[in-house]
């Protein structure tokens, strides 16, 4: 809302300083986002063209002009320039708003010091067919904003939706009236028309349910459509409104310090003379104001003529219905629309204009026909004219009566944690207009002022008083409670541990945008049956790259990999603790409500590019699948995880023969491997890219249900080790030798203390297609030496048991 | 001269013999003096033949000898052990301003270590940290919080919508962190102090909006809750995060889950920013009693304040970061910045 301080001092006597006022107007919630004098123009004073003399064969007139202190010689070149004048003149040495610096001239050989304006010039209109002619009257000399009123101070202030009183600027000056204690001139108050020249002669109908509550229509006959005052002209000028004509300012002018939109037909083009507020029916048609030819749909709420839509209620006028300069009689307009209906209707036609603001806020149902008075009264008085018979039609929609709330003194203590007397409660409250309707011991019962359709129960009001008190006077109180032992909950404590023991191997944590693109997830090869494949898309989304909701976390990763690249980043080392959103993930809250859609905690990590311990040999190597899992391993052994890695589940996206699924304590959690060469290529990616994704939820429950690490005994006599040299096919995994040896029953003696990989070796001496998987198992007692014989006859047991097994053998 | 004389002779007219000498060298030369049968130990043998009152003088005399030459051999042999050593180090010494063997520093991001900041401060004063979903329904995400259908204040969230099941409340992404009160206000009774932090998403993209931005709220509810306690407790918070100096304001304004409702502003220069005015920093109020009714809470039998406010910017101006950008975008040479963040 834009407001002007002369408009404001209209309505309220006003000696603030602009910055006083910004303050009075954010300290009752009218926040002022900025505010800056307008129309200053320092240097333009009003002159005095006291000679004037047409240069001939050109358009040139040589001047001298009085600046109240001196004649200056000047050169001019409007038409309408002459002797005895009053004019706009621009001194040496000042700079118009257009930017244009006045310097001392010769033109044509004649000095010229200054400039006499146009409107434009002076960015005060459109107009540059003569320079301005002033009142006569003026005294030469004085600034000219000064002298002519147009300097005034605008204020852009950020009205919130619960407001529509602060659209207007009475409303704005209601706020400053009771926080000044200062009277409000309320323009609607005392106005007094003429008698109506006769009954109504455009007869109205208001269908019921169409989104008009209360409609107040008049003819005005014989008006004389010239400009507006200068005044009115100077207050709209300043909120930004160019002057149209007396008729369009007069209704905008109501509407800016009302609050509440009127719209001014021109009768001789209402065919058959009668307005019909109805529901549009399918396939009517409207051409706005703007010029677009607009189709109505059923029930588009519209202020028709005998023929058809000439208005979309509430929202905007029809192009062919409005007045212009040859209009001589009119219909004014003065309405009520329901809000949500002009909601809906400005949106559909994206028509959005100066009055659907304030209807979609409510404006006052009670004031419908003293604006409509206020409104005709100006136009009488300006443009002339007569009035017949006012028409004041109300549907059984239109709210009754004002509402009341009864309003308990306790709970305004209990809310604000403050006592406020009674008398303050009750100059609040009937500043801002309620009306005191009823009392009891306990309460008030309040009867709310149709401009704040905001105020609905107890609270409200309670939020008035403490607004109105000033929230810089309530105290400041500590609320007492219970001793609690309070944690963070798992989720937050263990994905904090997990992601410092990631980066502190060297990764740098990410934050990916939970948006994406169908077409990242469809370089990962997924089969169009998977469910990960088609991903959650938005109805509404800003572009492509954001439209969906990302279904695996490495698809974020993989995306910021190519981005690091392509800024010659090569060395990437990212991981992130983010989300997967998919309908084949399990909802979370659904004891609460159903959305569908599954939201799933996701530990991602990418390695990718150089990667040296050692800086400065001047050798770079790449970071390799050991490197990259011997992160993930470090991390997950840290945290007291031991991972395993089994040969299920293929991804499409990974190299088919380096990817395994990661699991703890028999937990599948997710994958490891290395990104499949074709998506490697297909993302331009130069080195191999090693990634992991695993389920975050899951990894946090193991975390918080692990029992607390328990002490072994250790002794201090010595052991010793046997190795085991078996030998498999080189597709299995070498962890499944050990894994058998510990499977063993005979490995389960006492004095085994531990059965580990020593090598893996493919070549000479192992069959082709086979390697060899040394083990070493290491024993060891607590309490006694262990002696050969009963070492060798374990190790001998494990021997057979391992060359029983299929496709193991020894060598 | 006496043998004791000649043997005091020819060790000094070794002396320079000596300076020069290696191990093996002083080795001989030990051997040759100070051995069993070395020439000092033949000294002794002559003790016999001298009168008694010169003996003791003479075996002194010997004993002085042996002393002088053991403790310089001792000496010389010292000398060159530690020169030897010295050698040994010298020709070991390695270029220690080259870096150690380890992999470039690990970072977490700003905005997740401000969260982690945040989320510690309020377990500090007793809040309990509740969960809540990103995607949820209009009900949950609007209506619950008093903003039915065709609210006006729902023009002030721009709200990404999701294809949805035909015949269920419209699903979105949730446009603030509010749905968490009514989900938390379901799972619990009051009393409670409760804190959640999360992502929220609008239709909105430029150098300062992203359409993912984090936030955090707050909900108390007790028995006789007040905007005092409120604003007490918005002091603290402000105070811990920003100093003791902070200077805070509270501004009405509206939100439909809170009534009153106020926007926290705090002044620039008192928290260290060289610019004059306010800055807003979020929003607060106490509940308004349909949203306690929405979450199945009796509003004549608690009351209670919330608030909230956003994390970007707070992580923005803490590390002078100037495009939002940046933060969701993966770049190691923007992560890799944020050092110490422990």
């Amino acid at each position: 809302m834009k407001a002007s301080l002369n408009w404001l001092k209209r309505l309220v006597d006003l000696t603030e300083t602009p910055s006083e006022i910004e303050a009075h107007l954010t300290a009752v919630g009218l926040e002022v986002e900025e505010w800056c004098a307008v129309h200053e123009l320092p240097g333009v004073v009003v002159g005095e063209v006291r000679r004037c003399e047409k240069v001939e064969g050109t358009k040139l007139s040589q001047c001298v002009v009085w600046d109240g202190a001196n004649e200056l010689p000047l050169v001019c070149g409007a038409p309408n320039v002459r002797a005895g004048l009053k004019v706009a003149l621009a001194t040496v040495g000042c700079v118009l708003p257009g930017g244009l610096e006045i310097k001392p001239a010769k033109i044509r050989g004649m000095e010229s010091q200054g400039m006499l304006c146009a409107d434009d010039e002076l960015g005060l209109g459109e107009g540059h067919e003569g320079i301005l002619e002033l009142d006569p009257a003026l005294r030469a000399g004085e600034a000219f904003s000064k002298a002519t009123g147009i300097a005034d101070v605008l204020f852009e202030i950020n009205v919130t939706p619960n407001r529509p009183d602060g659209t207007g600027h009475l409303g704005l000056a209601r706020e400053l009236a009771l926080r000044l204690g200062r009277p409000l001139r309320n323009p609607l108050e005392g106005v007094n028309l003429p008698a109506a020249s006769g009954p109504a002669t455009v007869p109205v109908s208001i269908e019921a349910g169409c989104g008009c509550t209360r409609y107040v229509g008049r003819s005005i006959r014989g008006v004389k459509d010239g400009p507006s005052p200068a005044w009115m002209q100077n207050l709209l000028r300043t909120v930004g409104l160019r002057s149209i004509s007396a008729l369009v300012d007069i209704t905008n002018f109501v509407l800016l310090e009302i609050g509440q939109p009127l719209h001014a037909f021109d009768l001789a083009k209402l065919r058959g003379g009668q307005v019909n507020v109805r529901g549009a029916k399918t396939g009517e048609t409207l051409t706005v104001l703007d010029g677009r030819n607009l189709t109505l749909q059923a029930g588009d709420l519209v202020i028709c003529d005998a023929q058809g839509p000439q208005c979309l209620g509430g929202v905007m006028g029809g192009a062919d219905s409005g007045v212009s300069a040859a209009t001589t009689d009119i219909f004014l307009e003065t309405a009520r629309f329901v809000p949500a209906s002009v909601r809906f209707l400005a949106r559909r036609t994206q028509c959005a204009s100066d009055s659907s603001y304030r209807f979609e806020r409510g404006v006052d149902p009670f004031s419908t026909r003293a604006v409509s008075d206020y409104a005709t009264s100006l136009i009488l008085a300006i443009c002339g004219g007569t009035s017949e018979d006012v028409q004041d039609l109300s549907t059984s929609e239109h709210p009754a009566g004002k509402s009341r709330v009864r309003l308990r003194h306790s709970r305004i203590a209990s809310l604000l944690g403050m006592d406020v007397p009674a008398s303050t409660v009750q100059q609040l409250l009937t500043g801002i207009g309620c009306r005191e309707v009823a009392t009891d011991a306990e309460s008030v019962t309040w009867e709310l002022p149709g401009w704040r359709p905001d105020i609905f129960g107890e609270a409200d009001l309670v939020e008035e008083i403490a607004r109105l008190v000033g929230y810089d006077n309530i105290p400041t109180a500590f609320p007492s409670f219970p001793v609690a032992a309070v944690r963070l909950p798992a989720k937050e404590k263990w994905t904090r541990r997990i992601r410092r023991a990631f980066a502190s191997r060297g990764l740098a944590e990410t934050l990916s945008m939970r948006l994406a693109a169908q077409a990242d997830q469809d370089r990962l090869r997924l089969d169009p049956a998977d469910p990960r494949a088609k991903l959650v898309a938005l109805v509404n989304p800003l572009s492509d790259e954001t439209a969906c909701l990302p279904r695996l976390a490495i698809a974020n990763l993989l995306k910021a990999a190519v981005r690091n690249v392509r800024r010659q980043e090569r060395s990437v080392r990212l991981f992130e603790c983010g989300k997967v959103f998919g309908r084949d993930l399990p909802e979370s809250f659904a004891n609460h409500r159903t959305t569908g859609i599954g939201e799933a905690g996701r530990l991602a990590g990418l390695v990718t590019g150089p990667w040296s311990d050692r800086s400065w040999t001047g050798a770079e190597t790449d970071s390799d699948l050991w490197k990259a899992k011997g992160v993930l391993e470090g991390a997950l052994l840290e945290l007291g995880l031991v991972p395993a890695y089994s040969q299920g589940a293929r991804e499409p996206f990974l190299h088919d023969g380096r990817q395994a699924r990661v699991s703890v304590g028999g937990r599948e959690l997710g994958y490891f491997g290395e990104i499949h060469p074709l998506v490697q290529e297909d993302l331009g990616l130069k080195t191999p890219v090693h990634v992991w994704e695993l389920d975050l939820d899951a990894l946090v429950a193991l975390l918080d249900g692990a029992s607390a690490a328990q002490s072994v005994r250790i002794g201090d006599f010595p052991g010793t080790s046997r190795e085991l040299n078996a030998v498999v096919d080189r597709l299995r995994h070498a962890s499944e030798v050990v894994d058998s040896v510990c499977a063993l029953e005979v490995a389960k003696n006492d004095l085994v203390e531990s059965v580990k990989l020593v090598s893996v070796y493919e070549g000479a001496g192992v069959p082709q297609g086979h390697k060899a998987v040394l083990v070493r198992v290491s024993y060891r007692s607590a309490d006694r030496t262990p002696t050969d014989t009963e070492v060798n006859a374990i190790q001998d047991g494990i021997r057979q048991g391992i060359s029983s097994l299929a496709g193991f053998a020894l060598k | 001269m006496n043998p004791l004389d000649e043997v005091r002779s020819a060790w000094a007219s070794l002396a320079s013999e000596i300076n020069a000498a290696g191990e093996q060298q002083l080795a001989e030369l030990r051997s040759r003096f100070l051995g069993k049968k070395g020439e000092i130990s033949g000294l002794m043998r002559h003790l016999g033949a001298l009168p008694a009152d010169e003996k003791p003088t003479y075996g002194a005399a010997v004993q002085a000898l042996r002393q002088m030459v053991e403790s310089t051999l001792d000496r010389f042999q010292e000398q060159l052990r530690s020169g030897a050593l010295q050698a040994r180090l010298e020709n070991e010494r390695l270029d220690l301003s080259l870096s150690g063997d380890r992999s470039e520093p690990g970072t977490l991001h700003p905005l997740l270590a401000l969260r982690d900041e945040i989320l510690d401060l309020f377990v500090g004063m007793g809040f309990e940290i509740a969960d809540a979903p990103e995607i949820d329904t209009e009900w949950f995400n609007f209506s619950a919080l008093n903003m039915p259908d065709d609210h006006p204040a729902r023009d002030m969230q721009d709200t990404f919508f999701l294809e949805k099941d035909s015949g269920k409340d419209s699903v979105v992404l949730r446009t603030h962190t509010s749905n968490y009160q009514i989900h938390a206000m379901r799972d619990r009774k009051p009393p409670f102090r409760l804190l959640h932090c999360g992502q929220v998403y609008r239709c909105d993209a430029d150098a300062t909006h992203a359409p993912m931005f984090c936030q955090v709220e707050g909900l108390v509810l007790d028995q006789g809750i007040s905007f005092a306690h409120l604003k007490a407790t918005i002091y603290t918070m402000v105070r811990a995060l920003y100093g003791q100096g902070a200077i805070l304001r509270f501004r009405p304004s509206f939100f439909p889950f809170t009534e009153p409702s106020a926007e926290m502003d705090v002044d620039c220069r008192s928290v260290g920013l060289d610019r004059d005015g306010w800055m807003e920093i979020g929003g607060c109020g106490m509940v308004n009693p349909n949203v306690l009714v929405n979450g199945g809470i009796d509003p004549e039998s608690f009351q209670g304040f919330a608030f909230g406010f956003g994390l970007d910017r707070m992580a923005m101006l803490r590390h002078g970061i100037k495009d939002i950008g940046l933060l969701t975008a993966g770049d190691m040479r923007f992560l890799r910045q944020f050092t110490g963040l422990a």
